[in-house]
């Protein structure tokens, strides 16, 4: 009898066995005090930002393929565009009407109304002829006479760009100085007009001054030479007027013409006594 | 003809992956799905009708996966502040029941997934006055009554040691299948998996516990 009950017990039986283990009365009543504690809780507390974003996960999720196609090819093309920007011209168009033809029509330039508009209107012209040539130096006025007190600068400007020009690669920082440089002479002639004056003035009061410091080092004469002076002066005149706070210069070809028979030959007498020394020469 | 067809697009419309669903799960669903329409539109109160109405399943299951109590209940509640805070988003592709379940499960699964070792166990008491539990010590056992307290007190704590020695995944297809009575389709759509991979679990399952509960089966 008893063997027969045991047959009965299968898995499932002992399984459903589980069901009920079961809470009693008085844990759903703290189950439901807490949550609703913390379901409160969660309505005051302040959800992250990211928070609504996360609606559009699934959306994402589901066109992640598109999406990350299309993110790639708007990458790609971004980098393409601004690799075509800064890449530098061919070399057959450098040199000098490579850049003159990159300069901007002065005449077309100069039938701006005023300086300050000139450099609005310009500005974005030179900033491409910056970045697409690589020049852009360019001084715009319609006075003529700013326009020739400005010509150095301007000079210095394409002077700088032919420089850029010149070389075969050129920098984004130097086509970016050359764009700043035209636009501020643009904007305020007189006073880059006047700086550069200024440094070349400054230049040119510098060069004598140190020429001049560096002339007595040039001039001094070395020791020995001093001395072969001092001996020599009574055999050969011209070192005769020896001084020594001007000392002349006595130079080698000179001795190396007196040889030493025609020394002595010349020297006659040679005498000394307390206080003089004299010596007596032949001609 | 027309109406059973018109059941059948119903079922569709309203469970989404479900394509197998009895009409009483349909109409848990439609009044679910009220409750939840009150709740997205403010009715901040209607969620307690769907707590009550689903926390002992919620608790049994995640209960029967952890076998821990304490863990049992706040992995329970968290489920459903998820689901409260997340009401807004649920569109009703599947069943408030379904969505409940996987939430809890999903909670309960990172949390065992944390905790894997942990092997603590605090048993609820098991109600053996109720007839299946009496008729099943009374199988296994001829003893007196207090006896039968303390063979069932062994019994439960070998069955929770069995099922704690499954994986997570195993001890969660039995549990759905055998003692919260979900069927294979529907454990399915919880653990997000097909229905041929459901019975290959519950079939290894049932094996590993066979064995190790063979002293007490025939």
């Amino acid at each position: 009898m008893n063997s027969n009950r045991k047959a009965r017990v299968t898995l499932e039986n002992l399984l459903r066995f589980k069901r009920n283990e079961q809470p009693p009365a008085e844990f759903w009543q703290q189950f439901d005090r807490e949550l609703r504690a913390k379901q409160l809780a969660a309505i005051v507390a302040r959800r992250p930002w990211w928070t609504p974003l996360s609606r559009y996960a699934g959306l994402v999720s589901r066109f992640s393929l598109p999406l990350g196609a299309a993110a790639a090819l708007a990458v790609a093309l971004a980098g393409f565009h601004e690799y075509r920007v800064y890449a530098p011209a061919p070399q057959g168009v450098k040199g000098e009407e490579g850049v003159e033809a990159s300069l901007p029509d002065a005449t077309k330039v100069a039938e701006s109304d005023s300086p300050a508009t000139a450099v609005q209107e310009d500005h974005s012209k030179v900033a491409m002829a910056s970045v697409g040539r690589g020049v852009a130096a360019v001084a715009v006025y319609n006075d003529t006479a700013k326009r020739a007190a400005a010509t150095p600068v301007r000079m210095d400007a394409r002077s700088l760009a032919l420089d850029a020009g010149s070389e075969a690669v050129e920098s984004p920082s130097s086509r970016s100085i050359a764009a700043n440089l035209a636009a501020a002479q643009a904007a305020q002639p007189e006073v880059i007009r006047n700086l550069l004056g200024l440094s070349r003035s400054l230049d040119a009061r510098m060069i004598p001054a140190v020429r001049a410091r560096a002339e007595p080092l040039e001039h001094m004469s070395p020791p020995a030479s001093e001395r072969r002076s001092r001996l020599l002066g009574g055999v050969v005149p011209a070192l005769a007027t020896y001084s020594g706070d001007a000392p002349a210069p006595v130079s080698d070809r000179n001795v190396k013409d007196l040889s030493d028979d025609r020394l002595y030959q010349t020297i006659s007498r040679y005498a000394e006594g307390g206080d003089y020394l004299s010596i007596k020469v032949k001609f | 003809m027309l109406d059973s067809l018109v059941f059948v697009l119903e079922a569709l419309r309203i469970h989404g992956k479900t394509l197998v669903a009895s009409p009483e799960r349909l109409q848990e669903a439609d009044e679910d799905w009220s409750i939840v329409r009150r709740v997205q539109e403010g009715d901040v109160a209607a969620f307690d009708r769907l707590t009550v109405k689903y926390r002992n399943r919620v608790y049994g299951v995640v209960y029967n996966l952890t076998s821990n109590r304490e863990d049992a209940a706040d992995l329970t509640q968290d489920a459903f502040i998820k689901a409260f805070q997340s009401i807004q988003r649920f569109q009703g592709q599947s069943s408030f029941f379904t969505w409940i379940y996987r939430i809890a499960i999903n909670s309960t699964l990172s949390h065992l997934r944390k905790n894997r070792v942990r092997s603590f166990f605090s048993l609820e008491k098991i109600d053996s006055d109720e007839p299946v539990s009496r008729e099943l010590i009374a199988a296994l056992t001829d003893k007196t009554g207090a006896d039968r307290e303390t063979f069932a007190r062994e019994l439960q704590e070998k069955l929770n040691e069995a099922m704690q020695k499954l994986s997570i995944k195993h001890r969660t297809v039995v549990t759905l299948f055998e003692i919260d009575g979900l069927s294979h389709q529907e454990i399915a759509e919880v653990m997000n998996c097909s229905v041929g991979t459901v019975r290959s679990r519950l079939h290894y399952a049932k094996q590993l516990l066979q064995a190790e509960l063979q002293p007490y089966l025939s």
